[in-house]
This record gives structure tokens, sequence and C-alpha cells, in this order.
């Protein structure tokens, strides 16, 4: 289709109403997209679309534009690379330059949006004087000093009025500016000045965990990409070019699909000619490309890049068309590998189609398969998953093998906000679960393998900062058993943490295998003047340790705390999701009843007669028994 | 030659309508979301879809789809 035809079929499917008919087509059209002017009437065309035209699997994602210039299109191109993953961007829009009004009142529109992610975009126009009288370079330091106080009062004022995060992005010195100071010592004093700047606004994000600062100055090195056109930033102070706000919008779409929980969880991939150069079955291994020539240095740097997600808790995974024993004896002994079998939580070499062995590789990671990026230079094994197994997103390689490391990380798939220890541990995790999957298949029955496995489970309050990062990214990272699909912020956590009426709780666990880390998390509001009803707002675990009822013994410890307390009933909440349909059943299954409240969000109370029974091969320990020893 | 159909089809897919409901006569006012921001799209697109510069100053000064269309058609002569 040509990007004309793509924009009137998306305006007819708009007109008929047949947007939700053709959703996938849509996310495929929108992906092979490569020029941002057809992106932006795109965008413009779906300006008033909502989740419900989309249909099943969009989800609303609420988003706020602020900035010191005029930014008509970044929402338009925004708009459009988000649909793509599913992501339906509700915007607040604010006034030309009023971000430091919106940012200081806590009743502006957009604390009242309360927005998951507000990105405020600044350019060199925000110290006028930098802009104006930029050889006036004794001056320039205090008017800096002064922009950089104000900035930490903008950041301090979202902290305590919002509890989203705060996406910044890095104001650069227009090549302009520069040019209008003619002698070098004192270009190199304005660089100097202007650098310094920068570098105390990315230190922002190290001391404040609620900011991210873009580096917009690497967004100049995709090809195209300007800083600004000049005639627009004379006509209406559009001082960043669509070219860069297009490049933004990319690197944006990595921050959103992080933060609703849409970021990609592993990395599938083919081997021959993909992972490696050569046909392992054709050449051997001695004559597999891994080095010498631009090929094989290009296949090298891929591993690198490969080893370097792993090492931040991306699932590497293996889908080819080989025999398995070949595949291993290359993976363990080949001298120019740096990658071995145990770097992999999963290896499918065989010769079933592909499209089965992605979905045996996410059931055995127990993920959905939106969560996998699948790289293979064969366009047929690419069409094949893509079109049987939806959701999994198959990035298009060329057929120049030095392209594909820049191409693997230029989808920012992995991107999340933060790491924790969790993410660098996770690929061993995994495998501990492997061992597991062994103990299943030799013990006599299931229950034999639950009670033989020692499953210990604690309760605890995130008091440190690591487990409020952790319990907050496991909310980003949760969507199968997550009951309310919510997805707590720190800061949010931090406020009820501090509220007497609040309990948070996570769930950590460790079995004769090893430690599970931190796997889940409840949060009770407990309500009524005598907080005596209790109520399950958030309740998240990983699925990483499903099928062990570690759900069912966290629920009945809470039932438990709750009858201690005196509490009259605990009610249970349940928000159907995309992914969350098989626990819908979880409240009335423990001896919940239906209470009929209206809306989308089914309740369920239970009135603490009888607590269910406990699940027999788990012990649980509460905080409070563990502050108590 | 620039045909007029593809000038009135690019400004029609920037704008949202459909390129039959209007003619070179219609004055740009008219056109549905005409505003000053949609005016700056409306002439990013055609310099890029048509390799022309056109200047702020001439591409205020056009009244009608029909004016727009001899600007980009004179443009693009120069630039041949």
């Amino acid at each position: 289709m040509s990007h004309g035809e793509i924009i009137r079929s998306i305006r007819r499917w708009r007109e008929l109403g047949q947007l939700a008919q053709h959703a996938r087509e849509l996310s495929q059209a929108l992906g092979a997209v490569t020029d941002w002017q057809t992106r932006e009437r795109i965008g413009y065309a779906l300006r008033d679309v909502t989740c419900e035209a989309l249909g099943d699997g969009f989800i609303e994602s609420r988003l706020a534009i602020v900035g010191n210039c005029t930014l008509d299109g970044l929402e338009h191109l925004l708009r459009a690379r988000l649909l793509e993953p599913q992501i339906v961007p509700n915007f607040y829009l604010a006034g030309f330059d009023q971000y430091v009004r919106e940012l200081l009142d806590p009743a502006s529109g957009l604390y009242a949006h309360r927005a998951t992610l507000t990105l405020c975009v600044l350019d060199e126009h925000l110290v006028p004087e930098v802009v104006e009288r930029p050889w006036q370079l004794d001056e320039l330091a205090r008017f800096l000093d002064e922009k950089l106080a104000l900035l930490e009062r903008l950041v301090a004022s979202f902290s305590k009025h919002s509890t989203g995060t705060l996406a910044l992005t890095l104001p650069l010195l227009s090549a302009e500016t520069s040019a209008s100071v003619i002698d070098y010592r004192s270009k190199a004093k304005l660089s100097a000045l202007w650098r310094g700047f920068q570098r105390r606004l990315l230190e922002l994000a190290e001391t404040n965990g609620r900011v991210l600062v873009l580096d917009t100055e690497l967004l100049l090195q995709s090809s195209g990409v300007a800083l600004r056109d000049a005639r627009l930033a004379f006509h209406g102070a559009m001082y960043l070019s669509q070219s860069l706000l297009d490049a933004l919008a990319a690197e944006l779409v990595s921050v959103v699909r992080a933060l609703s929980g849409r970021a990609k969880k592993c990395l599938m991939l083919d081997l021959d000619d993909t992972f490696w150069g050569g046909i392992l079955g054709e050449v051997g291994p001695a004559g597999l490309e891994l080095g010498d020539t631009a090929r094989g240095k290009a296949h090298r740097e891929l591993q690198r890049i490969a080893q370097g997600l792993k090492e931040q808790g991306v699932l590497l995974a293996i889908n080819s068309k080989n025999d398995l024993d070949n595949v291993r004896r290359v993976l363990d002994t080949h001298p120019d590998l740096t990658l071995r079998s145990g770097d992999f939580v999963a290896i499918e070499a065989n010769w079933q189609p592909k499209s089965e062995n992605t979905r045996r590789i996410a059931q055995q990671l127990n993920l959905g398969a939106d969560s996998l990026v699948f790289l293979d230079d064969s366009d047929f094994e690419r069409r094949l998953v893509a079109e049987t197994v939806p959701g999994v997103s198959v990035p298009t390689l060329p057929s120049d093998a030095t392209l594909y490391p820049s191409l693997l990380l230029q989808g920012g798939w992995f991107n999340v906000l933060s790491l924790t220890a969790e993410d660098r541990e996770r690929t061993a995790l995994y495998q501990r679960e492997a061992r597991r999957d062994e103990l299943k298949a030799s013990a006599g029955s299931f229950d034999e393998y639950l009670s033989a496995l020692n499953i210990e489970i604690a309760l605890v309050t995130p008091d440190d900062e690591h487990r409020l990062a952790r319990l907050a990214q496991l909310g980003q990272r949760t969507n199968q058993f997550n009951l309310t699909g919510s997805r707590p912020q720190a800061g949010e956590i931090r406020q009820m943490l501090a509220d007497e009426r609040y309990r948070v709780l996570c769930i950590e666990g460790r079995d004769r295998f090893g430690d599970y880390g931190l796997v889940g998390g409840v949060i009770v509001e407990k309500r009524g003047a005598q907080q005596d009803d209790w109520w399950i707002r958030t309740f998240l675990l990983s699925c990483r340790v499903f099928e062990r009822s570690i759900e069912q013994a966290v629920l009945r410890a809470v039932l438990d705390d709750a009858q201690r307390a005196g509490a009259r009933s605990v009610h249970g909440e349940f928000l159907p999701t995309k992914k969350n349909a098989r626990f819908e059943v979880f409240y009335p299954s423990q001896g919940f009843s239906r209470v009929e409240l209206g809306g989308a969000t089914q309740a369920y109370r239970h009135e603490l007669g009888s607590l269910p029974a406990l699940v027999p091969w788990i012990n649980v320990v509460n905080a409070r028994q563990e502050v108590a020893a | 030659m620039i045909e007029f159909e593809s000038v009135r089809g690019c400004v029609a897919d920037v704008l949202d309508f459909d390129p039959e409901a209007v003619g070179a006569g219609t004055p740009l006012p008219e056109l549905p979301g005409w505003d000053s921001v949609n005016g700056l799209r409306v002439l990013n697109a055609l310099e890029s879809e048509f390799r022309v510069r056109l200047g702020l100053a001439a591409f205020s000064a056009a009244k009608t789809v029909g004016e727009l269309h001899g600007l980009i058609d004179e443009g693009s002569a120069h630039a041949r």
C-alpha cells in the first residue's frame, strides 16, 4: 500500500466504524510507515480515536505535553507511533510556553489530567538571554543558574502534585546561537556553559526517581533529523523541527511501553545468518563467520548486544531450524562465541515450524507472545511468525548483516525506567525454573512436587528504596495476575506507605532451588470510620511463580490479618483486562461472594466467618511476625 | 506540469477530508480544519510532496485551492 492509500483506508475504516475489524492491518501499516509526514497525517486522521473504537487489545495511556515552544504535530506523531503497539494516548496539551505555570500550580489542568507520563519539551529559548545575547558571557552563567533553580522547583512541584513520571527533554544549543558569537574563545566558553547546564539537568534524573531526562542530542544522529526548520521557527515559535519531534516520539514509545507493561521481555533469535554468519548444517562449526570479515564482525556485535541485554534482564531464546545436538555443541565449544547455552532460557532447535516453536517458548517462559521480539534474516520465517502468532514483534531485517546490530537496538524494545537487582538475575531465575520442571517430571504427583519444593513466602513492607522500586516495576511488567490492571508508580506507593489507611505488602519467596526475589504485591485500603472494611486495591503476582497457589496463600494471610485486626469484611476487585481473564474466578474460588456495584470492575466480599483452607505446601511468614522475631 | 487533483489530494490527506468535496475555487478558510496550525501542516506537506520551496509570503497570499496549485506548479517548473 502506498502512503496515500494507507491514509485513505484508515479514513474509510473510521467512517464506516470498522477500525476494530482492521486493527491488525492498522498496526502493520503503521509499522511500515517510514516518513514522519505520513505518520503525522495518520495521527491526525485518528485524532479522536478511542480504545472502544479500536476494540480488544488496545489500552489507554494518559499523557501530557508541556513545553516552552510550539509543539504542534508531536501529538499526532506520537499517536501514530503508539497505536502500533496498541496503545491509545489520551492527551493533555498545555498552551504555548505554559510549562512553568502548569507545573507549579497544583490546580493546573496538567495535574487534573493525572497523566502517567508528562513530557516537558524544552529548547534553548527557555533561557532567552542565551539566544538574544550569547556574546555577553559574563551574565549568562547567572541566567543559567537561575533557570536551573526554576527547573528544580518545577520538578519538586511535580513530585508533590503528580503521581506519574516526568520526562524532560535536554535543551540543545543551536548552531545559529553559536554562530552569532564571532570569537572562538567565547564560542568555546558558550558551549562549555551550556554543556554545564545540560549536565546539571541530566543529574536531576539521578536525584529524583520520578524524573527522566531524554538526551535529545542523540536523536540528531538519526538520518534526516534536523534541530530546526528556520522558517517555521519564525512562524509561531516552532523551534524544533517535525523530524526531531518524530524522533522524540519514537523514544517516547519505549517510555510509554515501559510504563504500560508493554515493554518486551524476551529476544528470540534465529541462528543461521542471524546470530552467526553461515548455515551450520552446510558449513559446519569451523565455517561459521564470527570474526575477521565485516559480516562476521557484525554477527559478533549482535551477540555482544544480546549479551548486554541479557545482563540487563532481557531473556534470550533460540528459535532455529537445526539439529539440537549440533547447536548445543557449537554453543558450548565454539571458541569465537561469547554466549553459551546457559545464557539462553529456551532453545528450540528443530525442524518444526518456527511459529510452533514461538508458541512453545512463550508457554515455557509463561509470557504472552507480545513480550517477544523475533530476529530472523528470512522473510519467510518472519512472515510466518508475525502472521500466525499475533503480538510477536518481528522487525524487518535488511539483507546486509552489518545493519542488524543497530536495527536491534533502535527499536528500544526492552527499555525500562530503571533496573533493579532482580533484572540482572533474571536468566538465573528462569533457569532455576527449568530445574523445578525436572523435579515436577520426576515427582509422583503435582502435590508431591509442590511439597518437595519447600516454598516459603514472606510478606514484607517495602520500606526501603530497592523494594519500592521493584514493586513499582513489577506493576509495570505484570499483566496476567494483575487483578485490577493497576500499575502504582513509586510515588503513589510512597504516599500509601505514609498513610495509615493503607497496607502495602511485597510478596517475596524462596524454595529449595533458591530465591524467587520480590514476585508480587498486595495493597489494601482500610475503609470506613473504624478502618474495618478492607479493600484489596492491587494484587500482583509474577507469572514466573504461577501454578503453586502462592496467590491463595497470600490471600489467606491477608484474610487472617484482617480477622486478627477485627475487620468486618475484606473486599477484592477484578477489572477484566486483555490478559487477566484466567483469574476472573480467583475471588469466588476463595469463598468471596459477588457484590453488585455497577461499572466494569467486579467486586467480591469475604465476611471473615470461616477462612479458606491453608495451602499445605506453603509456609507464609508475615511482616509483623518477622518484625516480632 | 502538476495536476490540480494531486495538489487537492495532498491537501485533503493532510486536513482529513474527501477531496471530491472541494474545487479549485474553494477558499482556503472554508477547508475543514483550516487554521494557522493546519496551514503550516499543509505548507510542509506540499513542499515535501512536490519538492518545492513555496515561501511563507507567497503561501499566505494564496486564497483558494486553485491558487495553491498554481503556486506549486510554478515552483516546480522553476525547480525543473
